[in-house]
């Protein structure tokens, strides 16, 4: 592998909408097949695949740094009770070597074939790809 | 107040012995603020951090080692005047190099720091594969740290734990390096220990 060092940072706030027993498995699933399709691209390198996922039973967090290791995600709270119905989910995609609007696509066409499988549907939030970013921001929550 | 900034890889696990050194910081009674930097625009840090309750600060959408510089030293100004607290934890971004950061603190002109250290966190699954082609950035961060923690080891094999202690006795950065897993609390303890040791 050769050198490299290019990295354009994507991120997309979205949320899935289905019945869903089990949304760590899910998120999990979706960061692996993102992961997937950036290196069948030819994305060289994961730098890391993260979201923060919040459901009506709690939040988790999910991270994935290299396909060897795999997925690995926090558990909802196990009181949480039913653990269906809707998950929002900001999504940070860190991976050398491809374009923002590639990245983009893929996450999207693996946004589509997880929800056809699973007979759920997924809307955007907001994503990165929608414009280009160039100024700061700083934000206080205490 | 102790200035303690951990620089790393993306995914090396920053966030992660951040948290879990933050929990245990509480615990002994010890106010601290924390700064998360992210280079995407949607911080997933931060959130994470924000579950276990910690006051945050996150610098979102660029490098606080180049860019967004003047945005860090504004928000350390900020805490340490508002907030006064007896440490800050700067969690940098994967990309950040620690040269650009210390650039970056000389036009900080808040209360002084007492202690300002430098830590970068090394995933030892990962570092064979970084040092082959991320070379400069891996470089950097490990030999412009005060300390070295390689994290993971529950999960890292022996052979992975050997070839990172290979590579960082090859850059030969000088740094001390600790050897966490956050699961670990026999680990844990002593860095705590550490970080804290003269505060108050």
């Amino acid at each position: 592998m050769r050198p490299i060092d290019n990295i354009e940072p994507y991120t997309l706030r979205l949320t899935l909408e289905g019945e869903d027993p089990d949304p760590e498995r899910t998120i999990a699933t979706l960061l692996t097949d993102v992961a997937e399709r950036c290196q069948d691209a030819g994305g060289p390198l994961v730098g890391h695949i993260k979201c923060y996922a919040s459901t009506a039973s709690g939040s988790f967090h999910c991270s994935l740094t290299s396909l060897r290791t795999g997925a690995q995600c926090s558990a909802l709270p196990v009181a949480a009770g039913p653990r269906s119905g809707r998950i929002d989910v900001d999504l940070a995609v860190l991976v050398y070597g491809l374009e923002r609007e590639t990245i983009d696509g893929l996450t999207r066409a693996s946004l589509d074939a997880l929800c056809r499988a699973a007979g759920a549907t997924w809307t955007v939030r907001s994503s990165s790809a929608a414009h280009s970013h160039t100024d700061s921001a700083a934000s206080e929550s205490v | 107040m102790r200035l303690l900034t951990f620089c790393g890889f993306l995914g090396s696990g920053k966030t992660t012995l951040i948290v879990a050194l933050a929990k245990r910081l509480a615990i002994a009674g010890h106010k601290t603020c924390f700064i998360v930097n992210e280079v995407g625009e949607v911080g997933i840090d931060q959130a994470v951090m924000r579950d276990d309750d910690l006051d945050v600060w996150e610098i979102t959408a660029g490098c606080i080692c180049c860019q967004l510089g003047l945005d860090l030293v504004a928000t350390l100004q900020e805490i340490s005047e508002r907030y006064r607290p007896e440490m800050v934890i700067v969690e940098a971004s994967g990309v950040a190099t620690p040269s650009g950061i210390l650039d970056a603190l000389t036009h900080y002109r808040g209360r002084p720091f007492v202690d300002q250290r430098l830590l970068t966190v090394v995933d030892p699954t990962r570092l064979q594969l970084l040092w082959e082609v991320m070379t400069p950035l891996v470089e950097a961060q490990i030999k412009q740290s005060d300390e070295i923690v390689l994290s993971k080891l529950a999960v890292a094999s022996a052979e992975d734990v050997a070839h990172a202690e290979a590579i960082l006795q090859e850059i030969d950065s000088g740094a001390t390096t600790w050897r966490i897993d956050v699961s670990d609390e026999g680990r844990l303890r002593p860095l705590l220990a550490h970080l804290t040791d003269g505060i108050r």
